[in-house]
């Protein structure tokens, strides 16, 4: 085997997170490469937060597109102190997602609109998920199991489907303060599940 | 004592409620201005609010993956090459002449960067204090099995390897804090028949490679699974993966399809 020299590194979510930072910063000086190694990190990920949200392909690209090219054109804006740029990225791709889902051109193309083009012929190649990804999904989809159905449906209505507690309480068939409290017990479960694995 | 007393209600329970609906965007408009007041002069709140919304970051990894046409990477990529901004000295000069003659841009160019210098520092400070407060609390905690070695995993030391032989994999090799032990995450390896294994090592300089241990990887080229660290880590100088004959070998006999990170 070939020696190598020192690559003892730092904490892995902390790692990814200054890989990001400084991805971001290069991007900030209009470094494209910078920019295909980001959405080669990403893309896959805020693609399919866009599509759960939108529910149109096409429509999801858009949302992906306008995320890239608002962190190409202010990537100045990202704050370090205000999270991770993970946490940043995916905050633009779902507000922009949910305000397209909740516009009036949106509701009547998704009533007009026909099945789903299936994503084998739309899909680019598949490139495989770094090993950050595979662990984290692995542990999301662990954490999200071992909450009840009522506290994983209000968390996900409120994050998918853009619904307000009010909304989620009438669709719930319960009172406002106990789905106040399913969100608020299902994020505490969660952080807890997922620990050091989101702190950086 | 006499009378009876109702239970003792924390006045910011509410409030805690309420920064999960915050955190979600779930409030209703009259409420929204009202949370947000005091979120703004609660640091308890603003806690709260902060760590909910570093698990809604992640909350998309749960979502079956879907891929993005490779054609929108190319049309990304083709508009920002469009509509790049020139640099260093110019960058000045064209901002002022766009502040001149257009209209405000709504992402304004923040020049930030002489303190990005300063912020790097005070990062790293409040990570290492992160990771001494974090080892602390983790030993006082106790989680369920899988979700506790899942999320002890970034406590200790994390290595990568890159795709040397299988041009597109990658791995992370998280090692406990005592150095013995490891979480494997790999990514982009082909799924192998009943008779085949892939193999991590570990190597000194001009020392025989020792096991880690063999593992499998599912349908999609992905494992999770947990090794042995047999030498010092900063003792090894090279780590690599290997496919090899099934239950594993005592030699690596196969190229190496992932290395350290040069």
């Amino acid at each position: 085997m070939d020696s190598s020299s020192d690559r003892v590194a730092a904490p892995a979510s902390t790692e990814a997170g200054a890989l990001d930072r400084a991805l971001l910063a290069r991007i900030a000086r209009q470094d494209q490469e910078a920019l295909a190694a980001l959405y080669d990190r990403h893309a896959r990920v805020l693609y399919s937060l866009a599509l759960r949200i939108v529910g149109d392909r096409e429509l999801a690209q858009e949302v992906l597109q306008d995320t890239f090219l608002r962190c190409w054109n202010g990537a100045e804006r990202y704050d370090p102190d205000r999270g991770h740029v993970m946490a940043w990225l995916t905050g633009v791709t779902r507000h922009r997602a949910i305000d397209l889902l909740r516009s009036r051109p949106h509701q009547a193309r998704l009533r007009e609109g026909g099945p789903l083009p299936a994503p084998d012929r739309l899909a680019g190649p598949r490139q495989p998920d770094a090993g950050e990804t595979v662990l984290l999904r692995r542990a999301m989809t662990t954490a999200l199991a071992a909450l009840s159905p009522a506290q994983r449906e209000a968390i996900e209505l409120a994050y998918y489907d853009g619904l307000t507690q009010t909304e989620i309480a009438r669709r719930q068939g319960e009172p406002l303060g106990t789905v106040k409290s399913r969100m608020r017990s299902g994020l505490e479960r969660l952080r807890t599940a997922l620990g050091p694995m989101i702190e950086s | 004592m006499s009378g009876t007393r109702g239970p003792v209600i924390d006045p910011h329970e509410e409030w805690l409620d309420t920064a999960a609906a915050h955190a979600l965007q779930a409030l209703d408009g009259p409420d929204r201005a009202r949370v947000d007041a005091h979120v703004r002069t609660c640091p308890i709140c603003t806690r709260r609010v902060d760590e909910h919304r570093r698990v809604l970051a992640v909350l998309p990894y749960a979502l079956p993956a879907e891929e993005p046409p490779a054609s929108l990477r190319a049309s990304i990529l083709g508009h920002a090459a469009s509509t790049a901004r020139p640099q260093g000295a110019s960058v000045l000069r064209a901002e002022r002449g766009r502040r001149a003659s257009a209209p405000p841009r709504h992402w304004a160019v923040r020049l930030w960067r002489p303190a990005a210098w300063a912020v790097a520092a005070l990062l790293i400070v409040t990570l290492a204090l992160w990771n001494v407060e974090l080892r602390q609390r983790l030993a006082r905690t106790g989680e369920p099995p899988e979700i506790g070695r899942l999320a002890r995993l970034p406590v200790g030391t994390v290595v990568e390897l890159v795709g040397t032989g299988t041009p597109g994999a990658s791995a992370r090799l998280y090692v406990t804090a005592d150095g013995q032990r490891g979480e494997l995450a790999v990514a982009g390896l082909r799924s192998l028949g009943p008779d085949r294994v892939y193999q991590l090592w570990f190597a000194r300089p001009g020392d025989k490679p020792i096991t880690g241990g063999p593992f499998s990887v599912n349908a999609q080229g992905e494992a999770i699974a947990s090794v042995a660290v047999p030498l010092p880590l900063s003792e090894v100088r090279a780590i690599a993966i290997t496919e090899e004959p099934a239950p594993g070998v005592h030699a690596p006999t196969g190229k190496h399809l992932l290395d350290l990170r040069g």
